[in-house]
């Protein structure tokens, strides 16, 4: 019998993680694909960059 | 495709791209900022010490724009050696506490409504100074009685000295340290002090009876229980509960609370009939070992094995384990002792077996402490005080008992038409319905009391009781008397504010001077304030103030620490030797030796555990439950209940449950259970401190149970009148049945 | 001549979970309220009264083989000096894919700037002259080592040659250079 105890208390972490929202698994996709292409330099990353917040921003791009 | 597939495809891609992306990533450090600096140095560092607790570590406080960002340990300081507990850590949480008293208040409502109106400092000052010289009118200053716990209470001590009254008074003495201290007067003719003269770090065998060190995190304790460690000492732990230290011990025995006197007469028994004990040492110091040799003849390890729940195997490896590392072999005398009522003799028999391994006075034992003589301020000598303390109805009960806290609280109450004896509080720094045993008898107290005046940092409980509610600068923000311990080298350590006081507070210093003024006491308070007081003091005894002022400490010569040093055995007893056997108890008729009686602590009814209270390192009793950067490591108390026990009640790991105790009084809040393995199955366990119902406590109010408000019953020590507080046994409700039967109430 | 490879020993024979390591991170690095760049773990094995427990003060791992900076779509996660994981937090888009591929649940997202965070192993305090960690500095047990790996002299590197060490998930493919002695 094992007591485990922590005193980590970290929002999305903690009890488990969970931070598996649709742009999770699109960025990993993506960040292969991105690399891979090349196309994640620094003023890639400022070209695909809008005003209405960053991480819907990143999925317009590629829908 | 499922999640999983995503990631492989991903890394493939990333595999591939691994060796671009290495390129890549070099190419990004060149992109790379500089790791950010938070820049929380301070633009000027001050050395202090700190009050979280009562230890006083030196600190290094940072101040930047105004405030303190952070705290740090002071390398100077002997206590610290520029590293603190997480408590000292934490102090900004005090200094920016949202909930702390701002301005003084004077009662309008009933009391205990928590009716105030916000006035200035002349008119709570005013209103104090009138109601002790109205009591004083009608009564005498024996009327009058201090509660003091913190070192800022010295002001106010030296205020009621100066005032005439002899009901001057700390908790921490009947209430937690008296009767350790009366034990090792009775035996060695001195006390264990105050940091204690426990020479842990050169201990090849620690013992701690109920000690949980690394839970109690007195700083240097714990420094020196790790030096022990790393040297490869061994541990005894002697709890019923499996503390971070038990996980650390070479052995741990699970002892059946109240038991531990009955462990600690079979290891005598071992070590004398055995010949383990140190027999030059006892020859040269000791006196009454015939009669102890005579005494523990019986009580043998089988003797104490059904009493304890202990193996005789065990107790006789242990007792060796102890002999073979002596004279360093250290008994530790604990701190906190008051559990049974038997303390003194608890703590007699601990001082005996360190006294039989020979460790007092030698090294890796008890150690010669010594202590820097800083010249006094100046000041007229107080009045002689011919009235004697009012803490007990009886002046021939406790003979060696001085100031009983619970005892002031009782000459406090009205009883059958009879005035009570003490008519107004003075409180420094101390809540007193979570300090004191039976808590329903101290409200009973400050509801007869004509006055009370609470002088504190947080809106504690006692402070919405009081008719005068004085804010004290927290130690960050003041100026407060020298700090010289007994200790293992003698040193100065200085207090100075490092920041302003905020709001209206006001230090302790300053307080205590005005009430002097206003109770024609001024010739008492000569000095214009703390910093004139501590500076006046370090330049008369011809030490570097400068210096003292930048670094925080001063050492004096280092002194022998150990007989092996040059220290002269010398022994305060009656006897002049190390009394084993006491004719001074005998005489008062008491044990001369400590013994044993079954049944002395009775055992849980059915259905009922012991409750029994400890410490968790983030945190000093009630004092910093409210403390928000502390609560995020341990916001809230858990009931440990053992796992059989648990599940014979079904409870769950983390259901809410109430405790009710064998007087029928019910926790005011629930707490989680812990289900644990940890816990002997007689017992359950709660951390001190928690259940706060000052509604001021924003963040501690209604979190975790009250332990202190179970603590109905208490058994007196007879030798000096401790409150044992481990003698109360708990049940358990399920929080969802009362809240269904609290919710029926409110339907019909 | 190698660079230097920064790492951690925590030695959980001493360690006595006080926390105090977590407090002083929190104020030497401003963390906010409510998230913590360490923690204490604590595990009890056995049946009351035969029982062991482990205690040991954790943090980012600073792996060597990050999942966290393979994942980071833009760079903000990525080697720093001595082979330490950083988060350049002008470039942290908040996505949380390192807090979802980290496997010791190390990081979190700062309330303030919705950009992540974790232990920077006080790298501005090495960098201002003071080589140890806030954490390292307080620990009231001394069980706390930061170091040079890549340097044979120094505390971490003898610690692990003189005694029994672990790390965490050494399956996981990760490297980690936070070491726990035993």
């Amino acid at each position: 019998m094992n007591e485990i105890t922590s005193t980590r208390s970290n929002p999305f972490v903690d009890p488990s993680v969970h931070v598996w929202h649709a742009e999770v698994p699109i960025y990993l996709f993506l960040g292969g694909g991105v690399l891979s292409g090349g196309l994640l330099s620094p003023p890639a990353v400022q070209q695909v960059e809008f005003d209405s917040g960053r991480s819907e921003c990143m999925l317009a791009a590629y829908t | 495709m499922k999640r999983r597939d995503f990631i492989r495809f991903g890394s493939a891609g990333l595999t591939a791209a691994a060796v671009l992306g290495a390129a890549r990533s070099r190419q990004l450090q060149a992109y790379a900022h500089p790791v950010p600096d938070p820049r929380t140095d301070g633009d000027r560092v001050v050395p202090s010490f700190c009050e979280l607790c009562f230890w006083k570590c030196g600190i290094l406080a940072h101040v930047k724009d105004g405030r303190v960002t952070k705290i740090q340990g002071n390398p100077n300081d002997p206590l610290s050696g520029g590293r603190l507990c997480p408590r000292g850590a934490g102090g900004t949480g005090l200094l920016y506490d949202p909930d702390r008293l701002q301005r003084p208040m004077i009662r309008r409502g009933a009391r205990g409504s928590q009716r105030f109106e916000e006035v200035s400092w002349d008119a709570a000052l005013n209103r104090v100074a009138e109601g002790m010289q109205a009591i004083t009118a009608r009564h005498g200053a024996e009327a009058l009685a201090l509660y003091s716990h913190g070192y800022g209470g010295s002001w106010f001590e030296h205020l009621f000295k100066a005032y005439g009254s002899p009901n001057i008074t700390h908790p921490s003495y009947a209430q937690c340290r008296g009767p350790r201290d009366a034990g090792f007067e009775l035996t060695f003719g001195e006390g264990a002090g105050s940091p204690e003269i426990t020479d842990i770090a050169h201990a090849r065998c620690l013992v701690l009876i109920g000690s949980h060190l690394g839970e109690n995190m007195h700083n240097t304790q714990v420094q020196d229980f790790a030096s022990s460690i790393r040297a490869g000492g061994d541990l005894i732990v002697v709890d019923p509960r499996f503390s971070t230290a038990a996980g650390k011990a070479r052995h741990w025995l699970p002892i059946k609370p109240g038991a531990d006197l009955a462990l600690l007469l079979a290891w005598m028994h071992v070590l004398i009939t055995e010949g383990l004990y140190d027999r030059d040492y006892i020859a040269q110091y000791a006196y009454g070992f015939e009669q102890l040799k005579a005494h523990v003849e019986p009580l043998t390890p089988e003797w104490a094995h059904p009493r304890t729940g202990i193996d005789p195997a065990v107790i006789r490896q242990t007792a060796h384990l102890m002999a073979g590392a002596r004279p360093a072999t250290l008994v530790h005398p604990g701190r906190h002792v008051t559990w049974y009522g038997n303390d003194t003799q608890r703590s007699r028999a601990i001082a005996i077996l360190n006294g039989l391994l020979g460790s007092w006075g030698r090294r890796g034992g008890l150690y010669s402490s010594s202590q820097l003589e800083v010249m006094p301020y100046p000041k007229p000598a107080y009045p002689t005080v011919t009235a004697a303390i009012r803490d007990r109805a009886d002046p021939t009960l406790y003979p060696l008992g001085h100031e009983l806290a619970q005892g002031i609280r009782d000459a406090s109450i009205r009883t059958e038409g009879k005035e009570p004896g003490i008519r107004g509080w003075m409180v420094y720094g101390s809540n007193l319905p979570t300090t004191l045993p039976d808590q329903r008898a101290t409200y009973r107290a400050i509801q007869d009391l004509e006055l009370l005046v609470t002088v504190d940092v947080l809106p504690m409980e006692i402070v919405g009781w009081s008719d005068v509610v004085l804010p004290e600068a927290t130690y960050l923000e003041r100026w407060d008397d020298l700090n010289t311990p007994a200790y293992r080298e003698p040193f100065v350590s200085l207090r100075q504010a490092a920041v302003d006081p905020l709001f209206e507070s006001k230090p302790g210093s300053w307080i205590a001077k005005e009430l002097g003024k206003r109770l024609g006491l001024a010739s008492y308070f000569p000095w214009n304030d703390a910093k004139e007081y501590v500076e006046t003091r370090v330049r008369a005894t011809g030490l570097d103030w400068e210096r003292l002022r930048k670094d925080g400490t001063l050492r004096g010569s280092p002194q022998p620490l150990y007989y092996e040093e040059g220290v002269a055995p010398s022994f305060d007893t009656e006897s002049g030797k190390i009394e084993l056997y006491s004719a001074q108890l005998a005489g008062l008729g008491f044990d001369p030796m400590p013994t044993f009686h079954d049944g002395e602590v009775e055992d849980p009814p059915a259905g009922y555990y012991r409750l029994l209270t400890g410490r968790a390192p983030t945190h000093t009793f009630g004092r910093t439950t409210n403390n928000r950067l502390l609560s995020e490591v341990f916001a809230e108390n858990a009931v440990w209940v053992n796992r059989a026990v648990a599940a014979k009640w079904r409870l769950q790991d983390g259901e809410r449950i109430y405790l009710k105790n064998q007087d029928g009084v019910r926790s005011t809040y629930s707490a989680p259970v812990k289900v644990t393995e940890r816990i002997h199955p007689d017992a359950v366990y709660l951390v001190h401190g928690y259940g706060h119902k000052a509604k001021g406590l924003r963040f501690a109010q209604a979190r975790g149970i009250d332990d202190a408000e179970l603590i109905t019953r208490y058994k007196v020590d007879p030798i000096m009148g401790g409150t044992g507080m481990n003698v109360n046994f708990v049940t358990f409700l399920r929080a969802s049945d009362v809240d269904a039967e609290a919710a029926k109430e409110v339907v019909t | 001549m190698k660079g230097p490879s920064y790492g951690m020993v925590l030695d959980t024979r001493t360690c006595v979970g006080c926390s105090a390591c977590v407090i002083a991170c929190k104020t030497e690095n401003d963390v906010p309220d409510g998230v913590t760049r360490n923690w204490i773990f604590t595990e009890v094995s056995g049946t009351y009264p035969d029982l062991s427990m482990s205690i040991r003060s954790e943090r980012c791992n600073h792996c060597e083989n990050a999942p966290c900076v393979a994942v980071c779509p833009t760079g903000a996660s990525y080697y720093g000096a001595g082979g330490t994981v950083q988060v350049d937090a002008d470039k942290c888009t908040g996505c949380k894919a390192c807090i979802a591929a980290c496997p010791y649940g190390a990081r979190f997202v700062d309330p303030r700037t919705d950009t992540v965070d974790k232990c920077t192993f006080c790298l501005h305090r090495l960098e201002n002259g003071t080589p140890t960690t806030a954490c390292q500095e307080i620990c009231p047990t001394q069980s706390i080592y930061f170091g040079d790996l890549n340097d044979p002299e120094s505390d971490v590197s003898r610690l692990l040659a003189s005694r029994a060490s672990y790390t965490l998930l050494p399956d996981a493919g990760t490297r980690p250079k936070h070491f726990f002695l035993r």
